[in-house]
């Protein structure tokens, strides 16, 4: 089952907040972790990501910086500014609602 | 024969050629799918084969171009007012222009070069006021990435305009001068002051291309063309006899011109955002 792209689009902010809240990383690397996790359900179309990154970084939720991997490639660097945090806070409290709200709904002995 | 680099330059090429992907994002994506490739590669597949697959996971250019165009928001208001003015000045210009050849007072040739030297002058100027409005609005607050990007790539096109324009009324220029005073080129100050001025656009332009040389830069640089220009068209005429046109001594004002595109430009030097930490 894959997750359909209006969802996978809906999540994106607070997918990638909460990546970057463990540590800085990169576009590339956000995506793999992300696949990881979802075992493979949750795919973005990869240059879909980066708009997202950028629009984060305009609105100065994260901050970036260029880097040169040990194998010399350049990687650009996300991480997560104290607003990010802030809106990273809500963004689970909204999730976690939504969350509980479909589980207490798809209980098996729910009316 | 294909190989790798020349594949991801044509896939670059293509990317940069959707407008709204600037260079720093095309710099990321094309990070990205290299080291989606090296995977693959790793992996098992052919070069050809991992190249494709990674530029298809990675989606077509027009759409990423897309997405990043929905960022954008509204023009700023320099730029919306700036555009008017050119264009309300080329219509002005036209119409007065075409009236003095209708009643016999200008050739046609002549008239098209007038056209094209001050629309190419002015769009300097509007390119120059631009810039102002960006040291300006960069005291109070620094401007965000995106809009950065968005008029870096504003301040290219009025540079394309300008160069194109300026270029062709100094051709046209030497051509009337040929046909009128029996030479092509002279180094009369008006003459010299136009080549200069090709001359600083050509550089502004390039400029653009340099990867070090940021988008903040380049519109700071463009307040200096208000005084290439203003050297350019009022100066020949205080050094040159054959382009005076019965103009009046522009000297003071010429003056108080270039010292404030450079107090400007020196203002724009300093931090993003010092007005407001100083509590004004």
């Amino acid at each position: 089952m894959k997750l359909e792209k209006e969802l996978v689009a809906a999540s994106s902010v607070a997918l990638v907040l909460s990546i970057l809240s463990e540590g800085e990383s990169y576009g590339y690397a956000i995506i793999q972790r992300v696949k990881d996790l979802s075992g493979g359900q949750i795919a973005w179309t990869d240059g879909m990501l980066y708009p997202v990154l950028h629009w984060l970084e305009d609105q100065r939720l994260v901050s970036s910086r260029w880097t040169k991997s040990e194998s010399g490639r350049k990687r650009k660097y996300y991480s997560l500014q104290p607003e990010g945090r802030k809106l990273l806070r809500q963004q689970k409290k909204q999730w976690t609602l939504v969350s509980s709200t479909l589980n207490q709904l798809w209980r098996p002995n729910h009316a | 024969m294909h190989d790798l680099e020349s594949w991801i330059t044509e896939w670059r090429k293509t990317l940069m050629a959707a407008r709204h992907v600037g260079r720093d994002a095309a710099d990321e994506l094309e990070s990205h799918l290299r080291e989606h490739v090296d995977l693959l590669v790793r992996s098992g597949m052919t070069e050809a084969e991992a190249f494709q697959l990674a530029v298809r996971q990675l989606g077509s250019p027009p759409a990423i171009a897309s997405e990043f165009q929905k960022l954008e928001r509204g023009t700023w208001w320099p730029v919306r007012a700036v555009a008017g003015v050119g264009v309300a000045a080329a219509l002005l210009l036209a119409v007065f222009l075409s009236s003095r050849f209708e009643t016999g007072r200008s050739s046609l040739l002549l008239a098209i070069h007038v056209f094209t030297v001050t629309l190419g002058y002015l769009s300097v100027f509007l390119l120059g006021t631009l810039g102002v409005c960006f040291v300006g609005q960069r005291c109070v607050a620094d401007f965000t990435p995106i809009r950065l990007q968005s008029l870096s790539r504003v301040s290219f096109t009025f540079g394309c305009v300008a160069t194109s324009l300026t270029a062709i009324g100094v051709v046209l220029g030497t051509v009337w001068a040929r046909l009128e005073w029996g030479r092509y080129w002279a180094w009369d100050a008006k003459e010299t002051g136009g080549l200069c001025v090709v001359i600083w656009l050509i550089c502004f332009l390039t400029l653009h291309r340099v990867r070090w040389v940021t988008a903040g830069s380049i519109l700071l640089l463009s307040v200096l063309g208000n005084i290439v220009v203003s050297l350019a068209w009022f100066g020949g005429n205080l050094l040159s006899e054959v382009h005076s046109y019965r103009a009046p001594n522009y000297a003071g004002l010429l003056l108080a011109v270039i010292a404030s595109n450079l107090v400007v430009f020196l203002v724009g030097l300093a931090p993003a955002g010092w007005l407001r930490k100083a509590g004004c």
